[in-house]
């Protein structure tokens, strides 16, 4: 776009700039200031109150004590399978999903909409749920446990299906003409089209198996199933300075719990980071992408 | 109020000379403290038990108590201190040894750290029960009782009677610990995890011991006198919030309202259950409180206050007082010790009451760990087996392994008690006593059998042990035992409380802080009428009554 | 990729006879109808299945007995929520919660994706991508202790409030700051998290558009006007709609570590007046289900009115 900017556009065009750089500033410190605790002396992180821009006392304690627990690497390994196969699942589920929910001629359409949107409201609770899962279901003690109670996401189903809409039939008619059915048309066809939300939605269901605690939690028995957050939340627990002032028995714990914390928000989140900005390219260049195959 | 403690002879005699050898600070009027008064209760029939088996037939645990092997199912927390190297109790190294006395196995389950509750109702919920379970039944919705009429865990009177001489022996060690061990109708429902650790009393007020050396003060005994040094506090030595501490602590705490004859919460005077903040005493609380709030004195953010706020007010000079946990003398002495070499606490007594008298009401925790009792489920193939089992942790041998780990190992016995070797005290894996003894032996928190402790490393914290003990079982005749409410009464207490406690915290908080006048005090004991405090009281006192005539 | 209307629905498609259509509707749906079999197993099975624990909002619920075999107590713990002291300032907090997450918190991320658009750079525009988007991950014990301490009686954001004229205070002891607080650290910890969505809505839109603008003399902000806004439009409208069916569902986490007994009269929401429930007396799975049923119940109907109305106003729908 080589035209000229007005003098009010270049106004714009600094704002926007100064805006930008506010928020890099705003939204990286709380990472900046994780990272800084995490590598602080804990009894001094103890006394610190406010602004943090650099490590207050350098320790490498905290990283030192997260990383000898072994259950952090069957976690890394326990996690990549939830996250690898558990998304995968999910986005084919959700892309058929989406798909029969966006053919307007298919009659069951509205009828199944609604019912799967009352899903998102309406449910038996935990009990039953727990029930299904672990006595009916025999998923105990197993990562399947994981993967299989959400293997559809209905906020994803409606996300992917919204995109589904903003392709153009022409398309989906022209490959129709040339014979390809509806696995076709939606895996060849209209799937590379909207790249971009297939990347959101992957990014989201992997982010989602990635935090996720909870299920795993509940439904796994031996500590060498858990997945990573799991372990780091134990971890975390266990050398909570919170936990001793409530607990009824004096334990003495050691002074690092403070900057644990911190430590292992680094572990668990520094894998994401460094796989975003592969996914990223996407939501800049799925245009692109989109023209190609169009 | 000395508790009898009629134990075997021998472990009771070990226990005696562990603590009166090991500790100068064992906490006054300790009942391990006296031989004379522990050794004979003539009614325990463990005396009688112990008499009868141990001689004939000399130890059952000689000889492994199974022919073939038998594996039980085994629910229970780990603890934090175990969790710290071991990610299962199959890794600890007490039991393989008790595996290898008794011939049962044990395969662990262990609920997620901070989950405990959750699992443990999903567990119940979906039946999917394992043979033994160790949790606070006490908690189990509608009580112990009604887990065994809910088919859940097995009564255990007549196995107790029949195979555990030893733990029933403990369980009906003094009138308290009997009444605690059972339910209302006087069913056995667990093994109790019995004794007191390091006193009953773990919290309560310490200040800077170095100001108040330099300022040449003694140590405040009442309420008046606290006033003065947090004045003094505030003028000489700029702290902008003498006296810090969270919103929990003014809202339901004893400790200083205790002082004017009340309790934070419901307590009890002549078996009468009985509300503090509707009785006319607590006007006056709110009162001092308040007059230390608008004169600078209570920390003016006490109400947004969090642990670690705390934590960084008295480590960082802005306080100089507070009331926590003992633990924490030690853990803030460690935070300032390289950044300020003077800095130093020291623990004070609690307050006198209003009328000079010695204080009543206390931080406290029974001497029945209901937190670490082990219950036997309808899902057990073989209760006799377990029970015979779980005894062994209530004999001699048994109670020092469950408390120390394994002899010549992690403890030597020197003039007849037991000290901890460097595998404990100075772990070469870095670990700290706590967390070694978790590995070693289940030491490190109650489980079934005598809870019996060192004395902690720290001096400070020790001398808090003791001073804060001093009195601490007058708390006995006003606190609340752990009483039982029916699963109807728990349902319609539910909502209640909820009402009654937001509304308590929020106005109590609001006289303190001036924002509703105390001319208004009435119509807040009204307000708690309408939200039908009466009932609650009605209800707790129903359950009291019971629990009486257990 | 070929010009798009909002939604795209209404595209004419090209006129067959009735037994072409007929024929071409039952093949195409054949394969419909083999997609959409596991799809609608897993709801059958993973949610429909175990929704007859919601029963226990209308029981006693007594774990020994199942939820089945518990005893009905009909609307009882409907009535007893409603009739509380306290329902009528736990509706009203949770309400302005989600009324003031509706105006400021849903707009934030929208405008943010729409300004990263328009950057020139794309290095710049990546790198701001990247970072902002990380408080997301940051867990809410965390972010909620720099809340704390940031708005602390000598936090930075409390210094900078004094300098402007503010009293010095504890912002989070004061009730009056509460929500302010509540809500902007929020935005600030979702703001880029949330940019995710639109931005991959705005790649959708076909460059050729803003060329056809440019071309017919229109600057920046009538290229935002008239190409951008239209084009994420259907995602706006229906992230709207699943977010006005949250209104009653405000997280109990955030609250609760942000709030005290002082802060209750504007703080307490319903989720976290179960929360201190479940504290209380006993598990009271049937109490909080009840009003788990209720707020659920008001959100369905919340979203199925915001549902009507977008497709007459609008023209796009869930459904």
């Amino acid at each position: 776009m080589a035209i000229k900017r007005t003098p009010q556009e270049k106004t714009f065009d600094s704002v926007n700039i100064a805006i930008m750089v506010f928020m890099i500033l705003i939204t990286f410190y709380p990472f900046w200031h994780v990272l800084m605790a995490s590598m602080s002396n804990s009894n001094r992180l103890l006394q610190h109150n406010g602004i943090m821009l650099l490590p207050e006392g350098f320790s490498g304690e905290a990283y030192r004590y997260v990383l000898q627990n072994r259950r952090i690497y069957t976690g890394y390994f326990n996690t990549l399978f939830v996250v690898v196969v558990g998304t995968a699942f999910n986005l084919l589920m959700t892309s058929l999903g989406a798909y029969v929910l966006s053919r307007k001629n298919f009659a069951a359409r509205k009828t199944m909409t609604v019912a799967i949107i009352f899903t998102m409201y309406f449910s038996g609770g935990m009990i039953p749920r727990y029930i299904l899962i672990n006595n009916t279901l025999g998923l105990k003690n197993t990562l399947w446990a994981l993967i299989l109670p959400g293997l559809v996401s209905t906020w994803n189903l409606i996300v992917m299906r919204t995109a589904f809409f903003g392709v153009p039939e022409s398309i989906e008619e022209s490959a129709r003409l040339d014979g390809a059915n509806d696995f076709v048309i939606l895996f060849r066809v209209i799937l590379p089209t909207i790249m971009s939300t297939v990347a959101v939605i992957i990014l989201f269901y992997a982010v989602g198996h990635w935090n996720a605690w909870f299920d795993a939690a509940l439904f796994l028995r031996k500590k060498e199933k858990y997945p990573l957050q799991l372990v780091l939340r134990e971890i975390l627990i266990l050398s909570s300075t919170d936990s001793m002032t409530s607990s009824v028995d004096y334990t003495d714990k050691e002074a690092i719990g403070e900057s644990i914390k911190y430590a292992t928000i680094i572990v668990t989140t520094l894998p994401v980071i460094c796989i975003y900005p592969f996914l990223q390219r996407y939501f800049v260049k799925g245009v692109m992408i989109g023209a190609v195959k169009g | 109020m000395i508790r009898k403690h009629p134990m075997k002879t021998g472990l009771c005699l070990t226990l005696c000379a562990l603590l009166c050898a090991g500790c100068a600070s064992a906490p006054a009027g300790s009942p391990y403290a006296d031989p004379a008064s522990s050794a004979v209760d003539s009614n325990s029939p463990a005396s009688s038990a112990v008499s009868s088996e141990a001689p004939a037939e000399g130890n059952i645990y000689d000889k492994p108590l199974t022919e073939k092997p038998v594996t039980f199912t085994y629910w229970v927390s780990l603890s934090a201190n175990a969790a710290a190297s071991i990610s299962s109790y199959a890794e600890n190294r007490m039991y393989p040894v008790v595996e290898e006395k008794t011939g049962v196995h044990l395969d662990f389950i262990h609920p997620t750290m901070g989950q405990e509750k959750e699992q443990f109702n999903l567990m119940i919920a979906s039946r999917d029960l394992p043979d033994l379970i160790e949790y606070g039944w006490t908690s189990y919705n509608g009580g112990p009782e009604k887990a065994i009429s809910d088919g859940i865990i097995i009564k255990l009177n007549d196995l107790i009677d029949q195979y555990a001489p030893d733990a029933k022996a403990l369980m009906q060690s003094s009138p308290v610990v009997a009444k605690q061990s059972m339910t209302d109708s006087g069913s056995y429902y667990a093994f109790m995890a019995v004794g007191e650790s390091n006193g009953k009393t773990q919290s309560g007020p310490f200040l800077r011991s170095d100001w108040m050396e330099e300022l040449g003060l003694e140590d405040p005994t009442t309420l008046d006198e606290w006033g003065a040094v947090f004045e003094k506090f505030k003028t000489e030595k700029g702290a902008e919030a003498p006296f810090t501490t969270g919103p929990n602590t003014v809202v339901s705490g004893d400790i200083i309202c205790g002082s004017f004859g009340i309790g934070g919460e419901y307590y009890q005077k002549d078996g009468k259950v009985m509300y503090g903040p509707i009785q006319p005493e607590y006007k006056g609380y709110l009162t001092l409180l308040r007059d230390w709030y608008d004169r600078g004195l209570l920390d003016p953010d006490f109400a947004a206050n969090d642990n670690k706020a705390v934590a960084a007010n008295m480590t960082s000079g802005k306080s100089g007082f507070t009331l926590n946990a003992a633990g924490n003398i030690g853990l803030f002495l460690n935070a300032v010790k390289d950044s300020d070499p003077n800095y130093d606490l020291r623990p004070i007594e609690y307050p006198k009451m209003q009328d000079g008298g010695n204080p009543l009401f206390h931080s406290y925790s029974w001497e029945v760990r209901t937190s670490g009792s082990m219950a036997i489920t309808t899902e057990c193939k073989d209760p006799e087996l377990a029970t015979k089992w779980v005894n062994y942790f209530y004999t001699e041998e048994g109670g020092l392994l469950k408390n120390f780990g394994i002899e010549g190992e992690s403890y030597v016995i020197e003039n007849g008690s037991p000290v901890m070797t460097d595998l404990i005290e100075n772990n070469p894996d870095g670990l700290s006593r706590q967390q070694a003894l978790g590995v070693w032996s289940r030491g490190d928190m109650p489980s079934p059998g005598p809870i019996i402790k060192l004395p902690d490393g720290n001096a400070r914290v020790r001398e808090a042990f003791e001073l804060w003990n001093r009195y601490s079982d007058n708390a006995t005749d006003v606190l609340l035992p752990p009483v039982t409410q029916t699963p109807e009464e728990a349902e319609e207490l539910a909502t209640m409380t909820t009402n009654i406690n937001a509304y308590k915290e929020e106005m109590v908080i609001k006289f303190v802080m001036g924002r509703e006048s105390l001319d208004n005090f009435d119509s807040f004991v009204d307000q708690m009428k309408s939200y039908h405090i009466d009932r609650v009281i009605e209800l707790k006192q129903a359950a009291l009554d019971r629990y009486n005539t257990r | 990729m070929t010009l798009t209307k909002s939604g795209g629905r209404a595209a004419a498609r090209p006129q067959k006879t009735l037994g072409q259509r007929i024929l071409r509707e039952l093949n195409r749906n054949k394969y419909v109808y083999i997609m959409a079999l596991p799809v609608v197993a897993y709801y059958l099975i993973f949610c429909y299945a175990p929704i007859y624990g919601a029963q226990i909002a209308f029981k006693r619920f007594d774990i020994a007995r199942g939820i089945t075999g518990s005893e009905w107590v009909g609307f009882k713990h409907f009535v007893d929520f409603i009739t509380g002291p306290y329902f009528g300032r736990l509706m009203r907090n949770t309400l302005l919660i989600s009324l003031y997450q509706l105006l400021f918190s849903f707009p934030a991320p929208i405008i943010l994706a729409i300004l990263l658009n328009e950057l020139r750079s794309d290095g710049f525009k990546r790198t701001v991508q990247t970072i902002i988007y990380l408080p997301h991950f940051i867990s809410i014990v965390v972010i909620c202790g720099m809340i704390h301490s940031f708005v602390a009686r000598d936090g930075v954001i409390t210094d900078f409030l004094v300098f402007l004229g503010m009293e010095r205070t504890n912002l989070l002891s004061q009730p009056e700051y509460f929500r302010p607080v509540y809500i902007i650290s929020g935005i600030w910890q979702g703001i880029g998290w949330g940019t995710i969505i639109y931005l991959s809505a705005l790649t959708a839109i076909d460059p050729q558009q803003y060329e056809a603008a440019i071309v017919d003399g229109a600057n920046r902000f009538h290229q935002i006007r008239y190409v951008t806004l239209p084009g994420i439009a259907p995602t706006v409208v229906t992230m709207f709609i699943l977010q006005l069916g949250k209104v009653m569902s405000v997280g109990f986490e955030k609250i609760i570590l942000l709030y005290n007994p002082n802060t209750y009269e504007v703080a307490d929401v319903i989720s976290s007046y179960v929360y201190r429930m479940g504290l209380s007396e006993g598990t009271q799975f049937s109490a909080t289900t009840a009003i788990g049923l209720f707020s659920s119940a008001i959100n369905f109907i919340l979203i199925l009115i915001a549902n009507t109305l977008s497709k007459k106003l609008s023209n796009s729908s869930l459904w």
